[in-house]
């Protein structure tokens, strides 16, 4: 008997929440209740490292290549799926690397807005340049106000700004950021306090 | 933890949903999100009613929950005499009796203990059912989850063909 698939949503959602973003979206084909559950998955957990470049001729083997494209279809269409269920976002989780963060600004600006839409609770945010992938990566948790102030200062030129539209979200309760410009930083003090 | 209303020797009767009343001490009980907030209002005399929840697994939640509540007070009276060392022990033997405990249950064992931690709210034997769920599917392909749990395909194969396509990048 199959028991397991007749748990509420919210349980299955709690195992899924203990499976890799690749492992959790690979139970979408199990059946369509478990395609449901994968598509109204509320944490979003987005990693480029998954989208590894495979069957590479050998020179270009040397270097780790991503599909980009892939990437960007799968987080687009994940996003827009559970706006349409109308879920609200538990966790957006984005890590990426990619060489012109100006190019991707924008999509970075849409996601956010969906997400904020859809009653983004967390926020944790990873963006770097290839061209200087030494970064060292901030994490903010705690002291977030001295380490914010400290990214502004550090590499304002090739961040990514955040859009303002995050500092009106009424239901984040965690932000997590790296790599990002936050010229916007001193009304999210503001929030903070 | 204490509240007012919880006294070390008072006990609360479970009924479980097969009508065997199991008996828990108020102090072991508060671990359940649902009696505490009963113990709070005052609301625990007589037979409490635990209608979702089967003998067997009342069994098993109540095994977890003693373990739980024995080792809390053991490990309080170990830091005040700074112990650390022990305690660093003590927390290593509850991971090992937690796997132990979890993985000597079979599929329909670990469902109702789910459902029963989830309506009794005990959140750290939810969170240890859904990770030993969760173990259970990492590295398996979606044809050895299937079996592993009955769960029945009802998509054609055009169907899991095109989600499988739309998700690729999952199953490369």
């Amino acid at each position: 008997m199959d028991r397991i698939s007749e748990l509420p949503d919210y349980i299955i959602h709690h195992i899924m929440s203990y499976l890799s973003t690749q492992e959790a979206t690979q139970t979408c084909v199990l059946s369509k209740r478990w395609n449901h559950l994968q598509t109204s998955f509320p944490i979003l957990d987005f990693d480029l490292i998954y989208f590894e470049e495979k069957d590479l001729t050998t020179w270009r083997k040397e270097r780790k290549t991503y599909n980009i494209n892939e990437f960007i279809r799968f987080v687009d269409s994940s996003l827009l799926r559970l706006c349409e269920v109308k879920v609200s976002v538990q966790k957006f989780r984005l890590s990426m690397s990619v060489f012109d963060v100006e190019g991707v600004a924008s999509l970075l600006d849409k996601w956010i807005e969906l997400a904020v839409a859809n009653e983004l609770k967390g926020l944790d945010l990873i963006v770097q340049t290839t061209e200087t992938s030494n970064y060292r990566m901030y994490s903010l948790p705690g002291t977030m106000v001295e380490e914010l102030d400290f990214n502004v200062r550090t590499n304002k030129d090739r961040m990514y700004t955040l859009p303002g539209t995050l500092f009106s979200a009424k239901f984040v309760t965690t932000l997590k950021l790296s790599g990002c410009n936050l010229e916007h930083w001193s009304s999210l003090l503001h929030i903070l306090l | 933890m204490s509240t007012p209303s919880v006294s070390v020797n008072r006990v609360l009767k479970l009924k479980s949903s097969d009508g065997e009343i199991f008996e828990v001490k108020q102090t072991v009980a508060v671990q359940s999100g649902v009696l505490k907030q009963m113990m709070e209002d005052g609301c625990t005399e007589g037979e409490i009613p635990l209608n979702n929840v089967d003998s067997p697994t009342l069994a098993k939640i109540i095994e977890w929950c003693n373990k739980h509540h024995d080792n809390d007070v053991e490990g309080r009276v170990l830091s005040e005499e700074r112990e650390k060392e022990k305690e660093k022990e003590k927390a290593a033997d509850m991971k090992k009796w937690e796997s132990e405990f979890i993985d000597a249950l079979n599929r329909d064992e670990i469902y109702f203990l789910l459902t029963g931690s989830n309506y009794m709210d005990i959140k750290e034997l939810l969170d240890c059912a859904a990770q030993k769920v969760a173990d259970m599917v990492k590295g398996k392909t979606p044809e050895a989850i299937r079996e592993m749990f009955n769960i029945q395909s009802d998509f054609t194969e055009e169907e899991e063909e095109a989600i499988r396509k739309e998700n690729q990048w999952a199953f490369d």
